[in-house]
């Protein structure tokens, strides 16, 4: 890449953060993060569930995201760490949930079929199919549903990688020709012909599978530890000698190449792995889903895929967890909140979230930082604690209305647990845990079901918040707008940009 | 390509002269009119009887009004006048019927002179019942043969071959006496040709396949296929030896007509895709832009062609509407580059040296821009093409070139050669490629860097909004019509190699081609996932396209 | 060091203030609470064509109604959400409008696998849903009223015209569609019937075409060949805007309404109206309503639906049009009035039981919910395109059809073509 001289970067570009040794402290900080998001995953949640503060639909929600959460490391696995930008990744989801659909929809597999219609799935009957092609019949074992969910895109991604990647083909030309495969991929999917739904693809499955709590509440739990498993996976292969190599891909691949390795064999593996991760969420996903449609592969679900990793911030594979549960929560709250105007937030957003190459993870790392220099974060964690607590309360109807008098058509209580959150926010504030806080709440609120949509505006009104907040104490408020004036001024040369390798 | 334009020219012409035939009519006697007015009224005998008499006229100029009456559009003013009322057209943001005369299809005035119009059918309408459709079809049909416009004309006498009509065979022979040339004439012959082989005498059969085989239509190669099916049945040996030897000829001519329509469709698709990846091209090669909203920037100078359609039906005189694609097309191109360099400055600016960023980035755009339309404009909306880019020019027997897409391929091809002096002779076009070049050194020579970004970028976006102009004479037009794009033009960038215009125009061409000569053989979708399998080949043999890069630059 | 740590004073009043200020725009006590109601259409994405009307409609009945002093005294809330024209999300916006915003009832998607993808949930979370749409069939939820057409009140009527006199006593037909359910289904029941009826299988062509197809120059020319004696028809099932290259290309080869006839089950006024209709007039289509039925009642819809969407500034003003699946995503809501005040209770087991049966006034006339099958009777009129985008209604049936949920064409098929098989 020519160097690009007189272009002052205003925003940084992308830095792979260093892996850094931390010290005592915060290695006991993480351990404590990391336990008390184990014990919400595992224990509160299922335990609300069982309660019933969470709804069966709140909880199959959060499984599902689970699964994109899954199929996002491989996201991460191959753009984050390979450096390679793969646009087919919605293709292998939906691969790995064909195979798992296919099983599903089969009478061994529990699927919902009728004698009137021969007793194979119902779009048979409509394709003029009275009997199973011999193709489906395997489907009807679930181990060998597991394997094609796995052989299948593995082999795809195998030949596209082996193909294009053996040729030096590299950065754009591969995102632009994985895009072109989902596309014409989308388009094969479409035709009934394919005896595999046509654009109905795959429905009727074991029906309680999405609609009663213990096989809601079982298929949550596995993709929780199906995540976790994988995570830990993932972050063995990136600490490995494997993961250092992917690294130099991203970072150097030509020096990697004269160094005497092959970038090829290397980046083919990323993107085997990468493919399988896909897989195996849309394994998850499609009996927390119900139905599996080509309209999950188009060209637009890879590129919002990437999103997720864009959003939750690249080379970290839990920046890609929190950008894929982040990212579509938001997606689900503002197509309720706001119908009309939701594409230009979720692009304004997304154009927003470029702006911070590193993702939301850069706070935590700010956080962790700040923790270090002895600021402590217990009072807003007790903040948040809080008001999901009293929120919960509330649902369970605990709380009494106090009367009942609405002061600014608020009712008495609600005033009385904003105080209370304001009291308890007092202290040494790290100030990163400020828009922590409003993320924060603004997931569990979600994933918990707890906001009427008649408070929707109240949602956005505290993420807000809470970011301008932190923007003010960090004075970024103002150096903000200050760099937002002198974008209308010449510019003044001020010397070589850093490149930083040929990330691609 | 001189004789491209000059063709294209002639194509214009010919349309134009056909429309101008249109408007000339035979005068019909108020004998006639009477027996008009008996067929529209209610006594049930005298219809009857007016249908043979009107018939046996062969005034051609009746049909129009024939035809509006079978389509409930002919209506009686409250002075008695008949009148038809034509198309829909826009007024003022409503559409409104013209009102023209039935007789002279003259347009109604209004008492200042500007046209009348209806915003709907009126109670004045005249209905014909189903119980004489029959007959009111035969009537139209076989008026038809003389109908003033020509094309019209012809439609009916090849009809009335498809009916294998023999009343009518003399008639079309009286006709060809006076028709010694032109299309009206090959048609004809045609006609007659193929009522003769049907169902005439011996002699007159193989006389027939002589005439057919000379002209070698698809039509006529129906007819003979059944013909040789029948004569073989009767065993008449001579007639099939000379069916067989016309089937051969004929069959010829038809696989080289469809081979150039083939090839013309990959013309002309390959032409937009050409426009589409000149722009992506020189983005790509000056930036390292990957411009997933390109696709947009086309739905932009779609709409900027609509808004100005629009503009012509509600506040310039009708007549002027042909001409709106002139303001058009200029109109397209530079509200797209302001959009796009738009986008350069807030966005794009700032991303740059992050290829994968500023891809997700004009995505988030592309998403903008859709929403963003929908609200202004909805779902629904179509735009209406001039009166010249109707039609067809036909070249030889069967070989009709659509005048819209004739107006595609000559203006792409003018397109590319302004690019092509632009890139190569201007300055701009110098500074242009110097930055493309070597950055760093064009800026040390005292090449504005930034400005010729952004001016890049818009004129790439424009080159985008121009093609979008064209692209709904023959396409939807709706908010999402920019996606089914982007992706082929991609795929023309990678083929032809990034930031060459020889490769873009080439590989555009190419792929055209390519698309229009698998699609017959396979299904559109699965056409599709050959052209990409064949990409991913031609790829293994040359990975940077087929221009690529010399030197160091090559690297990445 | 820690310096900027010690501002949390400002902060946290900040903090308060925006809180406060949150609060007091998210106020939502009234005095009398309304009930809400699930509005779940796609307005964005390749949906939204269709569905953004539906939309409307219901919400102009939603402000009739409110205007008139709501239900049971009770006002109606809209909650309007988008699934974005993806179908994953049309299921978890159902969930959603269920479960946490507690809607009475939902009114909702066009897409047969979006109306698949929620009916699990409405079944499995007692919701109610009213689906406008003329679909396919084989379909019969206990928490789905469906008020569009079942095949055998639009599909099996149209056929039959096409055999009649006036219809031109066709006798072959060339059946073509768009390559997904609701075609594939509706031909399957078309050969059935016209197999039952003595057509014999080679006078019936079964042909598909991806969505968004464009080229009909090789399949008109099928038809051409095949309707050359004048006694074939089309029965088109094709969708969206691949309409346009079809008629046109029909046109150019010179076809005509007369000669092969098209009779079109997914061509309604609100298509009509982005389509040059040039070469569309004097062909065919089956629906059971359409804007130009000459009544009182439907000229006052039409005129307010009109009115509505140009006060609210609609794409479109007061160039918009109705059509069946407008017309029934708006009665839809009176139904669901109706049999509210009927059972006097929202729940949706109270309203369920109380929904059939009900007779009621639609625009398009009088009709009624069927006793049993959650389907609704409804007229059948064949329709003649006119040049102004509207229909002539030239044909209609003689009173209420019933629905059929699950076609007897396809039940008895094999038995069916053993029969046609004997007859050869």
């Amino acid at each position: 890449m020519a160097a690009v001289a007189d272009k002052v970067p205003r925003i940084p570009p992308f830095v792979p953060q260093p892996v850094t040794v931390a010290d005592a402290e915060i290695l006991r900080f993480r351990k404590k993060a990391i336990l008390g998001l184990l014990i919400v995953v595992f224990m509160l949640i299922p335990v609300l569930n069982l309660l019933g503060v969470i709804d069966p639909h709140v909880l199959n929600r959060l499984g599902r995201y689970l699964c994109f959460a899954i199929a996002a490391l491989g996201i991460d696995l191959i753009w984050g760490y390979a450096g390679v930008l793969s646009l087919c990744h919605a293709l292998f989801f939906c691969i790995g949930g064909y195979a798992m659909a296919m099983h599903l929809s089969l009478p061994e597999g529990g699927g919902d079929v009728r004698p009137e219609y021969h007793n194979i799935p119902q779009f048979f009957f409509f394709n003029n199919v009275d009997t199973l092609p011999s193709w489906w019949r395997p489907f009807a074992s679930l181990p060998f549903a597991v394997v094609a969910a796995f052989v299948l895109p593995a082999l795809v991604a195998g030949l596209v990688g082996f193909f294009i990647f053996r040729n030096r083909v590299r950065g754009v030309y591969f995102s632009i020709i994985t895009q072109a495969l989902a596309w014409g991929a989308f388009l094969a999917f479409s035709r009934n012909e394919m005896l595999l739904g046509g654009t109905n693809g795959l429905t009727n499955f074991f029906k309680p599978l999405n609609s009663e709590n213990p096989w809601i509440l079982g298929l949550y739990l596995l993709s929780a530890v199906v995540l976790v498993a994988t995570f830990l996976l993932v972050h063995a292969v990136t600490r490995s000698r494997l993961g250092r190599v992917l690294i130099a891909i991203r970072d150097n691949e030509t020096r990697l190449y004269f160094l005497g390795y092959r970038p090829d064999v290397y980046k083919a593996f990323a993107f085997i792995g990468a493919a399988l991760l896909a897989a195996l969420g849309g394994m998850l996903y499609v009996p927390q889903n119900g139905i599996i449609t080509p309209n999950v592969m188009r060209v637009e679900d890879s590129i919002w895929m990437v999103i997720w990793v864009a959003v939750g911030g690249r080379g970290r594979l839990w920046g890609a967890i929190t950008g894929a549960l982040l990212a579509n929560f938001t997606y689900s709250a503002l197509t309720s909140d706001m119908p009309k105007a939701w594409p230009f937030i979720q692009a304004g957003l997304f154009l927003a979230a470029l702006a911070f190459p590193n993702g939301i993870c850069d706070l935590w790392i700010k956080l962790e930082g700040e923790i270090r220099q002895g600021a402590r974060i217990h009072r807003t964690l007790l903040s948040l604690a809080f008001i999901e607590l009293a929120l919960i309360a509330d649902k369970l109807r605990v709380i009494p209305s106090l009367g009942g008098t609405a002061i600014a058509g608020v009712q008495l209580k609600y005033w009385l647990m904003i105080v209370v959150t304001i009291i308890l926010c007092f202290g040494r504030v790290a100030h990163a845990s400020i828009p922590m806080l409003g993320i924060g709440w603004f997931i569990l609120t979600e994933a918990f079901g707890l906001m009427p949509s008649s408070f929707s505006v109240l949602k956005y009104v505290l993420v807000l918040t809470t970011i301008i907040v932190y923007a003010y104490l960090e004075g970024n408020l103002v150096s903000g707008f200050r760099s937002l004036l002198n974008k209308f001024r010449r510019p003044r040369p001020k010397g070589e940009a850093a490149t930083v390798g040929n990330t691609p | 390509m001189i004789r491209t334009v000059v063709s294209a020219l002639l194509a214009l012409l010919t349309a134009f002269s056909s429309f101008v035939a249109a408007q000339s009519s035979a005068p019909i006697s108020p004998e006639l009119k009477q027996q008009f007015e008996q067929l529209i009224g209610k006594e049930t005998e005298s219809r009857a009887a007016a249908y043979p008499v009107l018939e046996k006229s062969g005034n051609g100029a009746l049909v129009p009004a024939l035809e509006a009456f079978r389509s409930g559009l002919l209506e009686r003013r409250t002075d008695g006048r008949l009148v038809i009322y034509l198309s829909r057209v826009d007024v003022n943001g409503q559409s409104m019927f013209p009102i023209a005369d039935a007789w002279t299809l003259e347009p109604l005035k209004q008492t200042d002179g500007s046209p009348l119009y209806a915003p709907g059918l009126s109670s004045g309408m005249l209905k014909s019942d189903s119980s004489n459709a029959d007959s009111l079809a035969r009537l139209i049909a076989v008026l038809s043969v003389h109908h003033p416009d020509p094309e019209k004309r012809r439609n009916a006498i090849i009809d009335v071959a498809n009916r294998v009509d023999r009343t009518l065979l003399a008639d079309l022979q009286e006709q060809l006496k006076t028709e010694s040339a032109g299309e009206i004439a090959t048609t004809l012959r045609e006609s007659i040709a193929r009522i003769q082989l049907a169902s005439g005498s011996a002699e007159e059969r193989l006389a027939a396949v002589k005439v057919l085989e000379e002209l070698g239509t698809s039509r006529g190669l129906g007819d003979l296929r059944a013909a040789l099916d029948t004569a073989r049945e009767a065993a008449n040996v001579p007639l099939v030896e000379a069916i067989e030897g016309a089937l051969a000829t004929v069959e010829s001519y038809q696989w080289k007509v469809r081979m150039v329509h083939h090839t013309f469709a990959g013309l002309s698709l390959g032409s937009i895709l050409v426009l589409l990846a000149l722009g992506l091209s020189i983005i790509f090669g000056l930036m390292r832009v990957i411009n997933l909203a390109h696709g947009e920037f086309m739905m932009v100078g779609a709409y900027t062609a609509f808004v100005v359609a629009e503009f012509f039906k509600a506040y310039v005189p009708a007549s002027l509407f042909n001409y709106y694609f002139v303001l058009a097309l200029p109109l397209a191109f530079l509200v797209t580059g302001l959009v796009g360099m738009l986008c350069e400055f807030a966005v794009i600016r700032h991303l740059y040296g992050r290829p994968i960023e500023t891809l997700l980035a004009t995505w988030g755009i592309s998403l903008l821009l859709i929403q963003t339309a929908r609200l202004i404009f909805g779902d629904t909306t179509s735009l209406t093409p001039p009166g010249w880019l109707q039609g067809g020019w036909e070249v030889a027997p069967d070989l009709v070139l659509p005048l819209n897409r004739v107006f595609i391929i000559v203006f792409c091809a003018a397109c590319i050669v302004g690019v092509y002096y632009l890139v190569q002779r201007t300055r701009f076009g110098l500074l242009l490629r110097a930055t493309t070049q070597d950055r760093p050194i064009a800026a040390a020579l005292g090449v504005p860097t930034r400005w010729i970004d952004g001016l890049t970028f818009g004129f790439g976006a424009g080159l985008a909004g121009v093609a979008g102009a064209i692209v709904p004479l023959f396409d939807k037009l709706n908010p999402n019509m920019g996606q089914g794009y982007v992706v082929d033009s991609f795929m023309v960038v990678v083929v032809g190699g990034v930031g060459k215009l020889a490769g873009a125009i080439t590989a555009g061409g190419a792929l055209g081609f390519l698309t229009k000569y698998i699609e017959p053989f396979l299904e559109a979708v699965y056409g599709k996932l050959a052209v990409l399998g064949l990409i991913i080949l031609f790829l293994q043999w040359r990975p940077s396209g087929l221009f690529p890069h010399r030197g160091r630059l090559a690297e990445d | 060091m820690l310096k900027h740590l010690r501002t949390r004073g400002r902060a946290v009043l900040l903090l308060a203030t925006f809180t406060l200020l949150a609060f007091a725009a998210a106020s939502c006590t009234n005095e009398a609470e309304p009930v809400k109601i699930g509005i779940l259409h796609s307005l964005t994405g390749t949906m939204a064509i269709s569905e953004t009307s539906l939309r409307d409609a219901v919400l102009m009945a939603v402000d009739e109604i409110n205007a008139k002093g709501g239900v049971l005294g009770r006002k109606i809330e809209p909650v309007v959400v988008d699934p974005a024209s993806n179908w994953d999300l049309f299921a978890e916006k159902a969930r959603q409008l269920i479960s946490q915003d507690k809607v009475a009832v939902v009114f909702g998607c066009w897409t047969s696998v979006s109306r698949k993808s929620v009916l699990p949930v409405f079944e499995s979370l007692k919701g109610l849903l009213f689906y406008p749409v003329q679909y396919e069939g084989e379909e019969q939820s206990p928490n789905i009223f469906y008020t569009g057409a079942t095949p055998n009140q639009q599909l099996i009527p149209a056929a039959e015209f096409m055999m009649s006199k006036e219809g031109g006593a066709k006798r072959k037909f060339y059946l073509l569609g768009t390559d997904y359910v609701f075609p594939r289904t509706a031909n399957k029941i078309l050969k059935a019937y016209l197999l039952s009826v003595g057509v014999p299988e080679k006078d019936i062509i079964e042909e598909y075409t991806p969505f968004g197809h464009a080229d009909y120059q090789t399949i008109v020319g099928k038809i051409k060949e095949f309707g050359k004696a004048g006694d074939a028809a089309v029965l088109s099932t094709i969708n969206g805007d691949s309409n346009v290259p079809f008629y046109k290309e029909f046109a150019n080869q010179g076809m005509t309404a007369d000669k092969v006839p098209i009779m079109a089950f997914s061509v309604a006024e609100d298509e009509l109206r982005s389509m040059e209709t040039e070469h569309l007039v004097g062909h065919l289509a089956a629906w059971n309503y359409y804007q130009s039925i000459d009544t009182p009642e439907n000229k006052a819809f039409v005129d307010a639906f009109k009115a509505y969407a140009e006060a609210k500034g609609l794409p479109g003003g007061k160039n918009r049009v109705t059509d069946d699946p407008i017309e029934a995503a708006y009665f839809g809501v009176y139904v669901w009035k109706a049999a509210v005040e009927k059972a006097n209770s929202f729940e949706v087991d109270a309203v369920v039981p109380s929904v059939l049966g009900l007779e009621f006034d639609a625009p398009g006339g009088k009709k009624k919910m069927h006793a049993t099958n959650h389907h609704t009777f409804k007229p059948v009129y064949i329709g003649k395109i006119r040049a102004d985008g509207q229909f002539d209604v030239i044909s209609k049936s003689p009173g209420l059809v019933e629905p059929e949920a699950f076609s007897h064409y396809l039940k008895e098929e094999p038995k069916v073509s053993e029969k046609a098989e004997e007859k050869k």
